[in-house]
This record gives C-alpha cells, sequence and structure tokens, in this order.
C-alpha cells in the first residue's frame, strides 16, 4: 500500500519512463500523454491496493492498462505517429529501433520492463500482470527474435 | 563482420523519445497537486490599493481605542491583518513581528514560548500566513480542516484580501441544492456503518480527528467545480483513518481508508507504522523534524511486527530502520544545534534554508562503533546538473570531526528534498570526507533564476515578462493572483503569465524549447486562434457536427525551439465547454503552417499516414487471407460491411460514426466490431484480430455469465455487494482470435455506467476478463487497478 509521499516520490521518479513506456506501445505522443496522465490519477485513486514496495510496478501495470485500453477498448489497432527520433538516430540503432518495434507487444513490453526500466523478471511480472514464469519466457522469446532479426551478436545489459 | 549489438537502458533510452518538457511540467504538477487538494494550501493573493487604505484606517481606529483586550480572531482582523496588507512580500518583517507580539501581549494572547522564541529570531522574517494561523488557532484549534465552514470561509477570505490566499481554490458555503454539512457527515457515516465497522462513532473526538472542506476550484474562466472533503483521522494508533469526496449532490468521488498499526486487514503494516508514527509527529503543515527519539519509536513497533510476523516481504527502507543504531544525543555529545553549526561552516559559504520544515535536520547514529551526527541542510537556488539541492553532512557526534560533506545524486530528483530520512537509513557509512566544489549556477538577484536575460531569447521577450512585475520574489504572489484571476489552467493565462509560470516552476536551463512570445512580425495570438479553430474545423468536419466544432473553446502556447530549433509556433488546445480536451493544433508562427493537428479520439491525425488492412501501401493484401480464418469467413466479413456500406476508404468515418451511436469501441456489435477490425488502418505487426462467433467456441451469453460470475467473486475480495456491481457495471464483450500470446478468447469487460458522451472520451472499465472461447476456463482476470490482477 502506498501512501501520499509513496506515491509523490514513485511518480515523480518514473514519469519520464512511465511516458517512455506509453510512447513505446502507442507510438503516438498524443496518446501517450493521455495514457501517462490517466495512468497518474488512477494511481493516486488506488494507491491503496500497492502491494508494499511494488508501486512503480504496480504504477506502470497501470499505465500499461491504460495505454491497452486506448489500443483495444476503442479498436485502436494502428499506431498514428512515428517516434520521431528514429530517422535522427545513428545506423545500428535504427536497426535495433526497427527490430524492436519488429516484435509483438507482448515480446516487446517485457524487453522494455527489463531493459530500459531495470526490472528484476518478478517487477516486471508484476507490471504486466503475469506469472514470473511467462515473463521470463516472453524475454527469451524477445532476446532470440532480436538476435535473428538484426543478425549479429547482441547483448543484453 | 557485424559490430555486436548492446540492448541495455541507454540504447533503449535512445530510441524514445524523451518526454516533452512542458508535458513533463504539467505531470509534474498534477502529481503535486493531488495531496495538496485534499489539504489546505498556504497563502499568497493580490490586494487592492483601496482595501489596504481600509485597512489602515481600520488599524489606525483599532490602536485609538487600544482599552478592550482582543481575541484571537479580532486580533487577526485588526491587527494581524492590516499588518499583512502593508506589504506584498508573503514574510512579515522581524520588525512587523516584535510589534505584533508586543501587541499580542498586551491582549493576552500568548505563543507557546518556544514557537515565539523561534519566531522572534528569524533572520528573513516569517511567513504572514503561518502567524496569522497561530493566532487564529488559539481561538479555532489548529488545522482549519477542523474550523466550522463558516471560519473556513472568514480565513480565506481575510487571506485573499490580503493577498495571502490561494487564488483559485476558495472555501464556500453549500448553496441550493447542494447537499448541507450535515448530509455529508452522514453519508459518510453511513458508509462506514454499512461497509467496515457498524458500531463505529466517527463523531467520538477521543477517538477521530474531524476535518472537513467544501471547495470550489476555478480550474479556467470556463469551469468551477465544488468539491466536500472528509477526513476522520484516529487519534491513537490502532483505529483506521477514513477519508471520503463527495460532490455538491452527494456522490461519493472517492473512498480511502488507511488502516490503523497491526491490524490484520492491513496488507502493509509496517509501512503503516512509519506513517502512523510520522504524523504524530508532523507540525501544523506536516513537516515533521526527525530525531533518533521518533526513530527509536518507530524501530520499537517495527521490532514487535518482526516478533510477531517476520520480516517478509518489508521493503528495504523498514529493514534498514529495524537495524540502524539510533542512539539519543548525551550530554558527552555536540549538541543539535552545535552539530549543525559545524556541519554548515565545514561546508562553506553556501546559501542555506533556515525555515523549519525545510530546512536542517540531524539525528544521531553509531556507526561502526563511532556516534555521529548525520546533518542534511538545504541548499538554495538550482541545482548544477547531477547534483541535488540537499546537502549530506556526516561528523563525530563528540569531536565534531567532518566526516562527510556533499550533495548525492540520489537527490537529482527534487521530490527527494523532501524525504531526509532516507539519507540516515540508505548511507549509513560515510563515504567520502572530500567536500565538492559547489558548481551550481549562481542565481541572479532576488531569486531569478541564473538564465535570466540570456541572449538565445530577444531582448524585447524579457522585458516584457518583467513587465508583469516578476522580479524573482515575487513569483508565488503572481502565481497566485493569475490563480484567481485566469483560474487553475494556465492554458488561459497571458502568454508572459504562462511564460514565468514555466520557467519559475520547470526549466532548468534556457536550452531546447522554451515558453516564448511572439514577435511583432509574427501571427499574433487572436489571429492564431482563428486560423487553428478553421483548420481543425476544416480537417475533421466529417467527425463532428459544426455546432460542437463553434461550442470548442481555445487556450493557446506560445513556444520557441518546440517544434525545431530556431521555430517559433502556436500550441493551441481546444476543450469541450465542460472542460476536457477536444484537440490540438500546432501551427508555424511566422507561416501559419499546421506542423500538427488531432482530436480526441477521433484514431485520425493530421499528416499521419493510415493504410487500410486491406491493402498496405506495397499493394498488398494482409489481414484479408490471413490464413487463422477460412476464406468463407472473409467473404462473410466482406458481405457485412458491403451491407454497411463500408469500404477501405470510408471505415475511419464509419467508425466514428459508430463510436457516436455505441459511445465506445468495445460496445459495437459483433458484426461492427469484425468489419473494424478487419478493415481499420493498422500496421503490418498487429496480428489480433475480433472475429464473428464461430461453431464450436461458447457463446457471447455463455461468456458473460461467466464473467459475471468472475466479477461478483472479484467485487467480493473488494467488500462491494453483488447489487451494487450490478447497479454500476455494464457489460462489453468482443471475441478476439488466437495470436502468438493468446488463445481464441472472450474479452469480456465491465464498464462503470458513468461517463461523459462525445468528442471520445473515455469510459473506465473496472473488470477485465479473458475466457478461453473453446473451453470456456478463464485464463485472466482483473479487478481494475487492483494489484493481484
Amino acid at each position: 500500500m502506498a501512501d501520499r509521499l509513496e506515491y509523490e516520490r514513485v511518480a515523480q521518479e518514473a514519469l519520464p519512463a512511465l511516458y517512455k513506456i506509453a510512447m513505446g506501445m502507442l507510438r503516438s505522443d498524443a496518446d501517450a500523454r493521455d495514457a501517462v496522465q490517466q495512468a497518474l490519477l488512477r494511481g493516486w485513486e488506488k494507491k491503496e491496493n500497492a502491494r508494499e514496495g511494488a508501486f512503480r510496478w504496480y504504477l506502470t501495470r497501470i499505465l500499461i492498462n491504460e495505454c491497452r485500453n486506448i489500443q483495444r477498448h476503442r479498436m485502436r489497432v494502428f499506431p498514428v505517429d512515428v517516434p520521431p527520433k528514429a530517422e535522427m538516430l545513428p545506423p545500428d540503432y535504427q536497426d535495433l529501433y526497427s527490430a524492436i518495434f519488429a516484435l509483438p507487444e507482448e515480446l516487446r513490453l517485457p524487453l522494455m520492463l527489463k531493459y530500459l526500466q531495470g526490472a528484476s523478471e518478478k517487477e516486471g511480472a508484476a507490471a504486466l500482470g503475469i506469472p514470473v514464469t511467462t515473463f521470463k519466457n516472453r524475454l527469451h522469446r524477445a532476446r532470440k527474435q532480436l538476435r535473428k532479426t538484426l543478425d549479429r551478436e547482441v547483448m543484453f545489459e | 563482420m557485424k559490430r555486436t549489438m548492446h540492448v541495455n537502458q541507454d540504447a533503449l533510452n535512445a530510441l524514445l523519445p524523451d518526454i516533452p518538457l512542458e508535458f513533463e511540467a504539467q505531470m509534474r504538477d498534477l502529481i503535486a497537486s493531488m495531496p495538496a487538494e485534499r489539504k489546505e494550501k498556504p497563502m499568497k493573493k493580490k490586494l487592492s490599493a483601496g482595501f489596504v487604505l481600509a485597512l489602515v484606517l481600520c488599524l489606525l481606529a483599532v490602536s485609538a481605542l487600544a482599552a478592550a483586550l482582543l481575541g484571537g480572531r479580532e486580533f487577526v482582523e485588526k491587527i494581524m491583518a492590516p499588518k499583512a496588507a502593508e506589504s506584498k512580500s508573503e514574510y512579515y518583517t522581524p520588525k512587523e513581528i516584535q510589534e505584533i507580539l508586543r501587541i499580542a501581549r498586551e491582549n493576552n494572547l500568548l505563543l507557546d514560548p518556544e514557537d515565539e522564541a523561534r519566531i522572534r529570531n528569524m533572520e528573513e522574517g516569517y511567513y504572514k500566513e503561518e502567524l496569522i494561523r497561530l493566532f487564529a488557532s488559539m481561538e479555532y484549534g489548529p488545522q482549519p480542516a477542523q474550523w466550522p465552514l463558516e471560519v473556513q470561509r472568514w480565513y480565506e477570505e481575510m487571506l485573499n484580501a490580503c493577498g495571502l490566499g490561494d487564488g483559485a481554490v476558495h472555501a464556500v458555503l453549500p448553496e441550493g441544492n447542494e447537499i448541507t454539512q450535515e448530509q455529508a457527515l452522514r453519508k459518510a457515516a453511513d458508509y462506514v456503518r454499512d461497509h467496515y465497522d457498524p458500531d463505529v462513532d466517527l463523531e467520538d473526538k477521543a477517538l477521530y480527528l474531524r476535518e472537513m472542506t467544501y471547495h470550489e476550484e476555478k480550474e479556467s474562466p470556463y469551469h468551477t467545480i465544488r468539491s466536500w472533503w472528509i477526513h476522520y483521522e484516529a487519534r491513537d494508533l490502532d483505529h483506521p483513518d477514513y477519508e471520503f469526496g463527495l460532490t455538491p449532490e452527494g456522490e461519493f468521488t472517492y473512498v480511502a481508508v488507511h488502516p490503523g498499526v497491526f491490524s490484520p486487514e492491513d496488507p502493509d503494516p509496517a509501512q503503516t507504522i512509519l506513517n502512523r508514527i510520522t504524523r504524530q509527529h508532523r507540525d501544523e503543515y506536516g513537516f515533521v523534524t526527525y530525531t533518533s527519539e521518533i526513530m527509536l519509536e518507530e524501530q520499537s513497533l517495527l521490532q514487535k511486527l518482526a516478533d510477531q510476523q517476520g520480516t517478509d516481504g518489508w521493503n528495504e527502507k523498514n529493514r534498514q530502520i529495524l537495524s540502524t543504531a539510533y542512539i539519543l544525543p548525551d550530554d558527552s555529545m555536540l549538541t543539535r544545534e552545535q552539530a549543525i553549526e559545524k556541519a554548515k561552516a565545514a561546508c562553506g559559504e553556501q546559501d542555506y534554508y533556515t525555515y523549519h520544515g525545510h530546512g536542517e535536520t540531524a539525528l544521531t547514529i553509531r556507526v561502526n562503533g563511532r556516534d555521529v551526527w548525520k546533518i542534511t541542510l538545504q541548499l538554495k537556488g538550482s541545482p548544477a546538473a547531477g547534483k541535488g539541492n540537499r546537502l549530506f553532512v556526516q561528523l563525530d557526534a563528540r569531536t565534531g570531526e567532518i566526516l562527510y560533506c556533499d550533495t548525492s545524486l540520489e537527490t537529482r530528483f527534487w521530490y527527494q528534498e523532501f524525504f531526509p530520512e532516507e539519507y540516515y537509513l540508505a548511507r549509513l557509512a560515510a563515504a567520502s570526507p572530500v567536500p565538492e566544489a559547489d558548481t551550481r549556477p549562481t542565481p541572479q538577484p532576488g531569486g531569478l533564476p541564473w538564465f535570466w536575460r540570456d541572449s538565445r531569447f530577444p531582448s524585447w521577450y524579457w522585458d516584457k515578462l518583467e513587465a508583469v512585475g516578476y522580479n524573482g520574489d515575487t513569483a508565488s504572489r503572481l502565481m497566485n493572483q493569475w490563480e484567481k484571476e485566469y483560474g487553475l489552467d494556465s492554458l488561459f493565462w497571458p502568454l508572459e503569465c504562462q511564460a514565468i509560470d514555466e520557467i519559475w516552476h520547470s526549466l532548468p536551463g534556457p536550452e531546447g524549447a522554451f515558453p516564448g512570445l511572439p514577435a511583432a512580425d509574427e501571427i499574433q495570438q487572436d489571429a492564431a486562434l482563428q486560423l487553428a479553430r478553421e483548420q481543425f474545423k476544416a480537417f475533421f468536419s466529417e467527425y463532428v457536427p459544426t455546432a460542437d466544432y463553434d461550442a470548442l473553446i481555445c487556450g493557446a502556447r506560445f513556444q520557441f525551439n518546440s517544434v525545431d530549433d530556431g521555430v517559433h509556433s502556436w500550441e493551441i488546445t481546444l476543450l469541450r465547454p465542460d472542460g476536457p480536451v477536444a484537440g490540438s493544433v500546432t501551427l508555424d508562427a511566422k507561416t501559419g503552417e499546421i506542423y500538427h493537428m488531432r482530436m480526441v479520439g477521433a484514431q485520425h491525425e493530421y499528416a499521419s499516414p493510415a493504410y487500410s488492412i486491406l491493402q498496405a501501401p506495397s499493394g498488398e493484401p494482409l489481414i484479408h487471407s490471413d490464413p487463422r480464418m477460412p476464406d468463407s469467413y472473409w467473404d462473410t466479413v466482406e458481405a457485412l460491411a458491403e451491407k454497411q456500406g463500408v469500404t477501405k476508404e470510408n471505415i475511419v468515418q464509419k467508425y466514428q460514426v459508430w463510436l457516436q451511436e455505441y459511445g465506445e469501441g468495445a460496445f459495437l456489435p459483433l458484426e461492427l466490431q469484425a468489419i473494424w477490425s478487419a478493415y481499420a488502418p493498422r500496421g503490418e505487426e498487429d496480428t489480433w484480430l475480433a472475429i464473428l462467433p464461430q461453431e464450436g467456441l461458447i457463446t457471447k451469453e455463455e461468456a458473460l455469465e461467466i464473467a459475471w460470475k468472475e466479477c461478483l467473486a472479484l467485487a467480493g475480495a473488494n467488500s462491494e455487494t453483488d447489487t451494487a456491481w450490478a447497479q454500476t457495471l455494464t457489460p462489453s464483450a468482443a471475441l478476439w482470435l488466437q495470436d502468438e500470446a493468446e488463445p481464441t478468447h472472450w474479452y469480456v469487460q465491465f464498464w462503470e455506467k458513468e461517463r461523459i458522451p462525445g468528442f471520445g472520451e473515455q469510459w473506465n472499465s473496472r473488470v477485465e476478463i479473458a475466457i478461453d472461447a473453446e473451453t470456456g476456463e478463464i485464463y485472466q482476470s482483473g479487478l481494475w487497478l487492483n494489484s493481484n490482477g
């Protein structure tokens, strides 16, 4: 359960990463903003439900749910924007960008949670609302597919 | 040979855009405002010259009367308010304080001696609002939220008149059809009795402290909200707290229960101990001056909890409190004051806050057999890159030897400045004896940011910002004045005010996007608003009736370098009359070129090419002929689409019409879901697909029945009754085809019935259940936002 201070501390810290996760899912600045804002509001409303010490991942999960709300509940199945940075990236990163966004969301999200947000497998699973074994499995598949797509040695750090 | 690719945080960070600066600032404000909106906020406001004159005359008259003793309220009205109105500062000067305290003594109004000594010794003076509240509390109690509503209103009006009130938020009294205070309290009490404790007496003053406000908030010139807030705070450690929000009509907007210490229902008893102990020691503004006594008290309760239940599931902070060797200062040690003075002297000539609650904190701890003072000092000004505003100092408790003195990377986020206890926990051992040089930019006189009048922006721009009266120190007063005049939403403030708001609140420097003003040869605000409105209407004309467009309210921001370096742009936001955003337009301030345009919920954006699922830009069919479904299925979908007049060219417009009719995509009949899913523009990687019911799969009715049972089971876990859920929730169902991640499944959602129609407002789903369509087995279910999923 998170209190007022915990909410404020975690939400402020996680805000930049929440936006990136939302962009990773929705690929639209406008939608990502909607999702982040809604997640912060819902996170405040429901902060008492978070487990001890897990509010960050609880909030991440709320955000992911909110992104899915936007995608699925409205049957919004297509990305409307592409992050503007893509074409400005170095060639290597362009390849990585393409490869990561070629992953289905089910595989992309575990990857982002693990390597962008630094989530442990337990935390990542909590954020996605899936068993830890499922999380590990998806992570494994994501790594495998990235290596295949990029056709080179890929180090996951 | 190809180079090795590294997938790590840096790489992934580079792939995704950073959060836009202005949006980040908005969200940080939002986060900060959520706790604040339930607690009274202190101070500020503008005053009229006439009012000052009236108050001064009043003061003269009162001085002449002299004889009769004044009560707390009278003293505030007749002595303190006129004095406060004499200057625009938020502080009484030391001279004014001496006079106020002298008159107070003459009227037998005596402050706590410790408070009085502290206030007299404040070199910078003392917050007016705080001193006023101290005297008002002599008559009514310490917290305004505990005062009668009429007194709260008097108090806020008095502060407003002195220029100290909270701009856009006002204490009000219920009017007309709004529920009374008694009705609001009865509703709260009934709720607690019905749901939690049938025997509770919330009005037992020995048991509960009641706080209650009724506030009106001016969101914008067009939108105002009223709300009740009720809080029953248990006076002991054991009983739960209850907190409610209600609309003027008496509907609950939220209910929160905070369990007492050692409650068997408490999922997080360790955290509750910390919360409750902290609460017992906070001052009237919620600040806690941590001492070893407090930490030892926390530690004792945590130890008791650990003995009862073990420490499984505790976070690191609680474990550290349990294991830390807090000690009480003894006569052989430096006193707290001596230790703080030594810390300041050791860390150089820096500008510290001295105000209690924002300033220094100090604890005595035994580390590796050595007794140390751990001290934090709050620095003024903007932190240097990678540095924080809190200076951490450790010194030998007896000799005063400095063991550590530095800011920490851990405090690079501003919010961490408010959690000094983290320092005592996380940095138990001295890490470095060497104070680092402070490389932070030097603020300009008066508290102006270091980049004020930076040459990257024209001098006329800075002149205009200064013309509104901003000189650093006036920011807080100006913000409240603008909130009062223009509302809480700065979108409707004049551009100069918006710019100062943004600079004051969030900008670290002049790089990147910066709040701007249009040059004389650029499109001016009225013309920009007109242009945005016309373009928005023209582009989205197929989706919304003209009358709705004409009712939209426009607000403008102006940005330097937001679209690209050197570009000046207008960012126009269009809102519905009842407040929600309907869309936005970004245009070039020189040429009027539209950079970006969006309508909320329109599924469509200007300059965003979308292609049909039936035909990619390459001409290749995508989902049509998806082997997961037979050809006959696609024939059926095509026939249904034809019947609806759907083509790949008009599918988006059709979908908008359906949304108008059904309110949300999930509520579309299954046939329309299947058509939309097959025809909608989408990316090639999107393989999920809503389909029509198929033989061999459970029916929609069966799925709904299974889901409702699960829904009630979930509701039971949240103490909500079947009837209440049936009254408040409405279901939707969609049948999704198997993909890599999931089997073919019914996705049933139960939605809150309350929503605002039009412009794609979201409905809120409370329960989501996925049922394997072949077996009828629930493989995923979640009460919305329940951490147990």
